[in-house]
């Protein structure tokens, strides 16, 4: 966890594409929303693996999400039957459900197909907002904290320096 | 320091743009990097050119920083790792192709892995093929060592073949239309040791240690509990011991002693008098040692010739020895008298106890006289069902053996339903990982609605050439979820060994809402039957070959209940001599006749374990018909021989107590017999005295006349003398004695 925090300190502070973050954010929601337990869930981690992003942060909102999502599980749920239940696509899952290996992806679950779309309906806001996040971060927030004696304090604690390498937060030293 | 390579190029203003400052996103880091942009002079074809002018004195940190900016916009990439999803896609064909061509060697593995966990021993196969494209998975030559005999085979298979359903599996079901077990033997020898390597041994034992400490069900223990009782309990005797009694005097006399009256008063006699007699007869033996000692002394005495005693000193010590004899006969007559006196008290007392038991005796055989005379039938109920009572046992036995069988098959069949699952507990540790989620719901698009284990048709053969035991079954239907595939199983299994062959035939319904969940008809032949009487009287061992022809159902609140007729053919029966004669030979007779017993048998075994056992035979019928009419028969005879053990048990009572009555009286006769003898010698005594008295005076007189006056008159004071002595002694002895 604290590597996953670290690095994200780092790439927060540091000249990381902010888009890095914001995918990275967007991807973890949406591994939150679609549940575990089907091919469906193993594929998109992989799938994340090929996607350049910030791991840290892509851990850090899977984890903290996870913890969130389920407070949403009924609207997930509503959404995922209001999805199987559209008699235009109904052919289409037809085909999916009776086809080899597709059926493990549980994607006739309403929880999973409503996490999934749920996941991908986010994705856009998400990302914008992480963007615009870290951007207003690094434009307000970072050079005031920087440059306050407190955080030069607190990054000089030998206890701080020995367990996060404070030395090397991405710019914090300099 | 050496500066990176991307403050050395030049760049238009475009460039410069896009590939450096469009890629730096902290103001500090941007103005530093700005601060060094520099422009060149000299456009190159046109276009200004934008360079780096870092001076050599720059410090350190502020180089290494910039490095490290250089180094930041170096990382920023396009989007997808191409190189790693090229990668990635070559490590799954390399996986699909590994799987594709290992995958035999993958399921031969997996397998022989689940099998030995098992069966704690060895499993080889001789071939797995798992074919995907016709979506068949064949195993040949499966065999699976005896964890108890090494050496030996638990089973063996020759082919295992299932068609399965592709579709259905990538869903994650089993779903197979045919599977085909061809070739089953068992307890074949093996050429290698069956015995697994310690590790895998030690845990397969560790497992079974578990197991072993899984509480036993409660219905089974209970089945067993009653099964036991009834072998230990009430044996089957007790239906031909009720009727034998009541034509056995003996045991009719045995039955009545608690009420007769003779027995406590002959019990008093027999306590008490035989120690009476026994004082008495040392009592009277030893004063017959006395008197007789007594009676010889006197007896010398008195056939001592006085005349020849010439001498008054003898005379007078002959009177001294008189007057000491006759003291002694005075004593033995009073201790004799005595002693009489007491015997005869006590004699008595016995002849009293005499009389009150001769009473009671009287008493008892009128109470025998009477009861014989009231017999006008017997009760002969105990003894209809003495074939079936046999057979009783048998059943039990039989039951308490399969019983456990039945229900352990329920069991796996309900713990296989999926909708029956029992809940895992959570443990601490995996409530704080798991973050519920809702199970949601499952649409259904075309056909499924299969559950995820789905066997249409199963057929197995086995053969076993050591054995001659030989085997086929076709089962259908076979699934988890019996409720979602909303069809029972249904079964058709024969085997046969040798002359015995076994079929079963049924429905196995495991829907929630089936009244019936097993519904089953058996037949069974061939069986060799012998039936012990374990020693009972009464009880028939039975020898034949018996067959089984019923059903076998299990309702939704477990309880069982079987129905079935059983037939003994080449039928024996022997039975033990018992008594009375009249009835084991007519029981004999009738069970000679036997060759062929039909039984109607229900058992009910209710869902708390306790069950009823109910038989009937035509031939408990017939015996008891056969029974019953010799008994009338024999009715007179059963009085006059109650009659008969009547009186010799009132002769036997009387010559208890007459004997010691007897002996006492004989011990008082010889008491009183005593005390007359010796009075006998009390008159002799008394004239031997006066004869020795006599025959001093004559002495005296006769030595007067022969000698002087004064001798004479010596004599004569000396008379006087021995005279007065005696008549003072005589008179001190009178004040003395009482």
């Amino acid at each position: 966890m604290f590597r996953y925090i670290k690095r994200l300190l780092k790439a927060l502070n540091a000249n990381a594409h902010p888009g890095d973050i914001a995918h990275a954010v967007s991807l973890g929601l949406l591994l939150a929303l679609v549940p575990k337990g089907n091919l469906l869930w193993p594929f998109l981690f992989v799938l994340t693996m090929f996607i350049r992003m910030n791991k840290g942060a892509f851990f850090i909102s899977f984890i903290c999400l996870s913890f969130a999502v389920p407070f949403a599980d009924v609207l997930i749920e509503r959404l995922g039957y209001f999805v199987l239940s559209i008699k235009v696509l109904s052919p289409i899952f037809t085909v999916m459900y009776q086809t080899p290996f597709v059926g493990l992806t549980r994607f006739n679950n309403t929880m999973v197909a409503g996490g999934l779309l749920a996941g991908i309906i986010a994705y856009v806001p998400a990302y914008a907002l992480s963007r615009y996040l870290v951007s207003a971060y690094r434009k307000y927030l970072q050079p005031r904290i920087v440059g306050s004696k407190a955080y030069k304090i607190f990054c000089n604690l030998p206890l701080i320096k020995q367990i996060i390498g404070a030395s090397d937060l991405g710019g914090f030293d300099k | 320091m050496k500066i990176a390579n991307m403050y050395r190029k030049k760049y238009t203003e475009k460039k410069l743009e896009s590939k450096i400052l469009r890629k730096i996103f902290l103001a500090a880091d941007k103005s530093l990097v700005e601060s060094y942009i520099v422009k060149s002079d000299e456009p190159v074809k046109g276009k200004i050119l934008h360079s780096f002018n870092i001076p050599a004195d720059t410090d350190k940190k502020t180089v290494k920083r910039l490095n490290a900016i250089a180094k930041e916009i170096k990382k920023q990439k396009g989007r997808f790792k191409i190189v790693s999803i090229f990668v990635a896609l070559a490590i799954v064909a390399a996986i699909v192709l590994a799987l594709t061509t290992f995958r035999n060697v993958i399921a031969r593995t997996a397998l022989t892995y689940a099998l030995e966990g098992s069966f704690g021993a060895r499993c080889e196969m001789k071939s797995v093929d798992v074919n995907l494209l016709d979506s068949r998975f064949r195993i040949d030559g499966l065999s699976v060592a005896n964890r108890e005999k090494v050496m030996k085979n638990l089973f063996e298979i020759g082919c295992f073949e299932m068609y399965f359903d592709l579709l259905e599996l990538t869903r994650g079901k089993v779903v197979a239309e045919n599977l085909e077990i061809t070739g089953v033997t068992w307890n074949t020898d093996r050429t290698t040791s069956g015995e697994l390597p310690p590790k895998q041994k030690k845990a397969f034992e560790e497992r079974q240690k578990k197991k072993e400490g899984e509480k036993p069900n409660p219905v089974v223990a209970a089945i067993t509990g009653e099964v036991e009782k009834i072998k230990s309990g009430v044996s089957l005797d007790s239906g031909i011991e009720a009727l034998k009694d009541q034509f056995d005097p003996e045991a009719f006399i045995a039955k009545e002693r608690a009420a007769l009256k003779s027995p406590a008063v002959v019990e008093k006699i027999t306590a008490t008098v035989p120690a009476m007699a026994e004082k008495w007869e040392k009592k009277t033996s030893d004063v017959r040692k006395q008197v007789d000692s007594t009676i010889i002394e006197v007896k010398r005495i008195s056939e001592i010739d006085l005349n020849k005693i010439k001498d008054v000193e003898d005379a007078r010590k002959l009177l001294k020895q008189i007057e000491s004899a006759s003291d002694s006969l005075k004593a033995g007559i009073a201790t004799a008298k005595e002693t009489a006196g007491e015997v005869n008290t006590d004699l008595a007392s016995a002849k009293a106890l005499a009389a009150e038991a001769e009473s009671a005796l009287k008493s008892d055989a009128e109470r025998f006289k009477q009861l014989a005379n009231s017999i006008k039938s017997f009760n002969l109920d105990s003894g209809k069902k003495m074939i079936s009572g046999a057979f009783n046992t048998f059943i039990v036995n039989t039951l308490g053996e399969y019983y456990p069988y039945l229900d352990k098959g329920m069991t796996a069949f309900r713990e296989m339903q999926s909708g029956q699952k029992k809940e895992k507990k959570q443990t601490l540790k995996s409530k704080s990982n798991t973050i519920s989620r809702l199970p949601g719901r499952n649409f259904v698009y075309g056909a499924d609605t299969l559950p995820s284990l789905v066997l249409r048709n199963v057929a197995l053969s086995a053969q076993d050439g050591a054995t001659g035991i030989a085997g086929s079954a076709a089962i259908r239907n076979v699934t988890n979820d019996a409720d979602k595939l909303d069809k029972p199983m249904t079964a058709s299994l024969g085997v046969t060994h040798g002359d015995m062959t076994e079929k079963v035939t049924g429905t196995f319904d495991m829907r929630t809402a089936a009244p019936t969940p097993v519904d089953a008809g058996f037949n069974a032949s061939g069986y060799p039957l012998a039936i012990s009487s374990g020693g009972a009287t009464g009880v028939p061992s039975i020898k034949g070959t018996i067959e089984a022809d019923g059903n076998l159902s299990v309702v939704s609140d477990g309880a069982v209940h079987i129905v079935s007729d059983l037939v003994v053919s080449r039928a024996t029966m022997a039975v033990e001599p018992f008594k009375p004669d009249f009835l084991y030979e007519t029981y004999r007779d009738v069970l000679a006749t036997v060759n062929r017993i039909d039984l109607e048998v229900k058992v009910d075994v209710s869902p708390s374990g306790t069950f009823a056992v109910d038989l009937s035979t035509e031939l408990d019928k017939v015996l008891y018909e056969a029974l019953q009419k010799k008994i009338y028969q024999k009715i007179e005879e059963v009085k006059a021989g109650i009659r008969r053990e009547a009186e010799a048990y009132i002769a036997e009572q009387r010559a208890k107590y007459t004997s010691e009555i007897g002996r006492f009286t004989a011990i008082a006769d010889k008491s009183t017999k005593l005390l007359a003898e010796i009075k006998n010698y009390e008159g002799t005594i008394d004239e031997k005295k006066a004869e020795a008295e006599k025959r001093i005076k004559a002495i005296v007189a006769e030595q007067v006349a022969e000698k002087a006056e004064p001798a004479k008159k010596a004599a004569k004071e000396a008379v006087d003398k021995a005279v007065g002595d005696i008549d003072v002694k005589k008179k001190l002895k009178k004040t003395k004695l009482p």
